[in-house]
């Protein structure tokens, strides 16, 4: 129901229950009204009709008496002197209009009458008179003389003592009757009953029959057998007919007001509730994103400051919406899109069917850790911003310019044809080869392009991108400046893409597994630590171990992100046992492009500060190959590392040709004779002749050697004969999951380790911890 | 008229008794009595002489008016008596009789301004006064000497000669009418005890035993 109907309806219903109550209560009160009415109309008719009698009986016992004290007229009855008598009597009655008068003796005979049919001699009831007035009754004697109804007083004659009676009556006739009912307005009847004939009702006024006649009986005192009745009546529906007038009044009052009123309900409620369906229209429009909705209800009253509110929430919502869109799509420092804006942007235009080829660059500017390093950030970014607006200028790159990343930028575009690639890729390069002055300062920058195109609706646009990015891996690698990904399109790349996609799937989805391998001290057989592997637990291929997926990672440049979640878990399991009091140093292994990540250090402070494990308690295993591409960096790097505390081990030793100037330079601890070495030792005398060498040379730069792949008992003694330090191989214990090793460790006894504490801040951790993804 | 014999109690065991001792005086002993034994004044008895004997000579009599009322109110005379009605009241009187025995009227009169009606036919005559209702007196009027109107004490003696004589007894209330009875007076006294029925309520004179 709407809040219209629900306003008005209870304004017609709150109306009609006290209009109802109202006319209900006056009804009831009418009715009762018109019944006390005519109730009090007969009482008051009963007492008029009493008091008619009384006054009556006054008159005629004045007029009786004038007679009875008349001395002429004693001296009449004395004498019997009957035509005087009657004369006398009848004079007597005229004066009061009296209809009859009849002198008795004390006996009751009748010695004269006037206006009577009774006879001399006849027998008068004076008795009863005399019996009912000396009781005083205010009801009025009655008798029937000759079928006619009269009030009749008596007094006595004196001389002095009672000689006669004279009594003196009016005729209770239509007139009398009339009289009554003109006063009274009720209906009057007189009626008379006797013994033997009921003569029913006379001198009727008025109906005295109906269903609604309401009737007193007044019953007279009667001088003889008959019953003489006096009956009031009233009509109720007659009494009843002006109440009744004013209740359909009253009602039709109440059904115009109701009228009236329900219509001003309804205008009230519409008005009310339209400006709340317009707002809530507008809201509705607002909800679906258009933020440019008039809201302007003109009213003073809380509509109007609800219209007005709500504008104001519209153009917060907007100015939020906007920024929130600019935040999630485009780079705050250049303006550029994000990765997720690009993404987007690209999806549609590879979608689009009827588009030409697209094309593709992830451009990464070179050295730009430098440029932050020695030149300042806002330097850095003076770059950044530089390098966005030049990208921007490139022809036909236009809005598909984004920033991926720190120093990576990516660009798509639609090409003519596949072949015009190469040359927009290298319009990019051009932009970018100029340098950029910043804060007067000329600054010399370039940048590695990897470049990718794909007919539109082939690949998806991910796809798409990582081909890119894996070209620019391979431009880096081969330090070209540009490259493109040539197999973009055939089935192999495809399952590489799929690869590297089940990858980020999996480091989302916790599928990795750490393993452990104990490391044992060769003079004493207890344990010196373990080398952490990875193992990944694939839900359809089950437990693959590296082999199966680092080398793919490392061309694809995810291993950094592989590396990020191993070292925090490893940290994080051996800062566990170091808390618990059982210190297990524990070993990870570290890749080459780990160690080109300029903030590889900063990331290693930050988990070791977070889990608050001593740096003495991790060992990172680097190959020698690390070193190949660039050693100075890299020895730039493990310097920092070995600042932090952290031991540095240099994996696969011997197999690499790394200078032993580089190598008497590396901040190592530790060297590992490569499995091969050891593997062959037993069988052949030029490995047995590099392995020892091998240890001398360790043990000369003051390093621990240690060698791995150990699996016979006869390779053991040789390699500790020739003073290796500690031993790794299946021989002692086989790579395990974490339960496993923890069973393994019992009753074995572990080499003491020192656990310095950090001793070192790292200034931005937050930042470091934050990272949510590796 | 009612003709109900009411009894009326008379020493009727005396009279063989009187009947044998004739004489020329014999004293009569009258108590009157009402219903419940009191003494009942204003009665009026009558001894009408049967046989012939000389009878006395007529008195004057009066009747005064004190106080708005007759006095005496119950009296009775031998016809022919001269009654004078003087007034003792300050006020004004005016005596009436419709009573067929001897109606008369007086002028309005006040103080002893003496008037005097000869009553000479026997009845009960009635006295009204026409300006006070209230004043009643009663006469009674008789042929014979012999009679008293017993006092308060319902007392009387009569010295009757001896004879017939039959005995009249009236009150104004009188219940019903009282038979005449017939007494033999001898020279011995005799008693006689009444007993009147006497209804108080009455208003009309109870009718005279003639």
């Amino acid at each position: 129901m709407s809040l219209r109907t629900r306003i008005a309806l209870t304004f017609m219903l709150l109306l009609t229950a006290v209009l109802g109550a109202a006319l209900g209560a006056v009804s009831v009160a009418n009715r009762g009204n018109a019944e006390r009415d005519v109730e009090r109309q007969l009482e008051f008719g009963a007492q008029t009709f009493s008091g008619l009698l009384k006054s009556n009986r006054q008159l005629l016992t004045q007029a009786a008496q004038a007679v009875a004290d008349d001395y002429g007229f004693r001296g009449a009855v004395a004498e019997r002197d009957t035509d005087t008598l009657v004369s006398v009597l009848e004079n007597g009655g005229s004066r009061v209009g009296a209809a009859m008068v009849v002198l008795t003796s004390l006996d009751g005979r009748v010695i004269a009458a006037s206006g009577s049919h009774l006879i001399t001699g006849a027998q008068f009831p004076i008795a009863a008179l005399q019996r009912n007035g000396a009781a005083g009754d205010s009801t009025a004697n009655v008798m029937v003389d000759n079928g006619k109804i009269y009030q009749v007083v008596a007094v006595p004659v004196k001389s002095p003592l009672p000689v006669a009676w004279i009594t003196m009556g009016f005729e209770l006739d239509a007139r009398a009757a009339q009289s009554i009912a003109t006063i009274t307005g009720l209906g009057v009847a007189l009626s008379v009953h006797s013994a033997q004939v009921s003569r029913g009702l006379r001198n009727t006024v008025g109906d005295l029959r109906g269903n609604d006649i309401v009737t007193r009986q007044i019953a007279l005192e009667s001088l003889d057998k008959t019953q003489v009745y006096a009956t009031l009546s009233r009509s109720l529906a007659e009494a009843r007919a002006p109440f009744e007038r004013l209740t359909s009044t009253l009602f039709r009052i109440a059904g115009v007001s109701l009228i009236g009123f329900g219509w001003a309900a309804f205008w009230i409620a519409r008005n009310i509730t339209r400006p709340l369906r317009d707002l809530t229209q507008s809201v509705d429009q607002i909800r679906e994103g258009s933020y440019d909705v008039e809201l302007t209800v003109q009213r003073r009253d809380e509509l109007g400051v609800l219209a007005e509110g709500l504008q104001l929430m519209q153009s917060a919502v907007k100015s939020r919406d906007q920024s929130i869109r600019r935040l999630a799509y485009e780079d705050t420092l250049t303006g550029l899109q994000n990765r997720t804006a690009f993404s987007a942007n690209l999806t549609q235009a590879v979608n689009d069917p009827r588009g030409s080829p697209i094309g593709v660059a992830v451009i990464n500017l070179n050295r730009f850790r430098r440029i932050n390093e020695y030149l300042g950030y806002s330097v850095g970014d003076g770059v950044l911003t530089k390098t966005a607006e030049r990208l921007a200028t490139v022809p036909s790159a236009g809005t598909a310019v984004a920033r991926l990343a720190a120093d990576q930028f990516a660009a798509f575009t639609r090409l003519a044809n596949s072949e015009d690639l190469l040359a927009w890729g290298a319009s990019l390069l051009a932009a970018l080869s100029e340098p950029v002055v910043i804060e007067a300062q000329p600054i010399d920058i370039s940048a590695t392009v990897g470049l990718a195109a794909a007919h539109t609706d082939t690949v998806s646009a991910d796809d798409l991108l990582r081909c890119a990015e894996l070209a620019l891996e391979h431009a880096r690698r081969d330090k070209r400046p540009l490259a493109i990904y040539e197999e973009a399109l055939n089935p192999a790349a495809r399952d590489q893409l799929s690869l590297l996609g089940e990858l980020r799937h999996a480091i989302e989805h916790n599928e990795f597994r750490l393993f452990f391998q104990p490391k044992i001290e060769m003079t004493t057989n207890n344990i010196a630590g373990a080398e952490v592997l990875l193992r990944w637990q694939h839900p359809t291929r089950g437990l693959l171990s590296p082999a199966a997926f680092v080398p793919f990672a490392e061309q694809t440049g995810f291993i950094r992100r592989l590396t990020r979640w191993t070292l925090d878990h490893a940290i994080a399991q051996a800062a566990e046992w170091h808390c618990a009091g059982k210190p297990l140093p524990l070993a990870v292994n570290i890749s080459a492009d780990d160690v080109s990540d300029p903030r590889l250090d900063t990331r290693v402070a930050g988990l070791l500060t977070r889990h608050q494990l001593p740096p003495s308690l991790l060992t990172l295993e680097l190959t020698e190959s690390g070193f190949i591409d660039d050693p100075k960096r890299a020895l730039s790097m493990l310097d920092a590392l070995a600042v932090l505390g952290v031991n540095i081990s240099i994996d696969d030793f011997g197999t690499g040709y790394s200078s032993l100037s580089l190598l008497a330079r590396m901040p190592a601890h530790e060297v590992k004779i490569d499995r091969s070495f050891v593997q062959g030792l037993e069988t052949d005398a030029e490995y047995a002749a590099i392995v020892r060498s091998a240890i001398e040379m360790g043990h000369s730069l003051g390093l621990k050697v240690v060698a791995e792949g150990i699996e016979t008992e006869v390779a053991a003694q040789r390699l500790r004969a020739l003073g290796c330090d500690i031993a790794q191989g299946y021989l002692y214990a086989k790579p395990m999951p974490l339960e496993q090793l923890q069973t393994w460790l019992e009753g074995r006894v572990r080499v003491p380790v020192i656990a310095l504490p950090i001793d070192f801040n790292v200034e931005d951790v937050t930042d470091t911890i934050s990272l949510a993804t590796y | 008229m009612s003709h109900r014999r009411r009894r009326t109690l008379i020493g009727l065991t005396l009279l063989s008794a009187l009947c044998a001792q004739a004489s020329f005086a014999g004293i009569v002993k009258i108590n009157v009595t009402d219903k419940s034994s009191s003494a009942a004044g204003d009665t009026i008895v009558v001894f009408d002489p049967l046989d012939s004997m000389p009878l006395p000579s007529r008195n004057s009599f009066a009747i005064d008016q004190i106080d708005k009322r007759y006095s005496p109110r119950v009296s009775v005379i031998r016809t022919g008596t001269a009654v004078a009605f003087p007034n003792s009241d300050r006020i004004r009187h005016q005596v009436y009789s419709f009573s067929p025995a001897h109606p008369f009227s007086l002028k309005l009169y006040a103080g002893s301004a003496r008037v005097e009606e000869v009553f000479d036919k026997p009845g009960l005559v009635i006295l009204g006064c026409n300006v006070h209702d209230t004043m009643v007196a009663f006469i009674g009027v008789v042929d014979s000497p012999y009679f008293a109107k017993i006092p308060a004490s319902g007392k009387a003696d009569l010295d009757l000669p001896p004879g017939r004589y039959r005995l009249r007894v009236w009150h104004p209330q009188l219940r019903s009418a009282i038979e005449p009875q017939q007494i033999i007076v001898a020279r011995e006294p005799i008693a006689i005890p009444l007993t009147v029925d006497v209804d108080a309520s009455r208003e009309a004179a109870a009718p005279w035993p003639d």
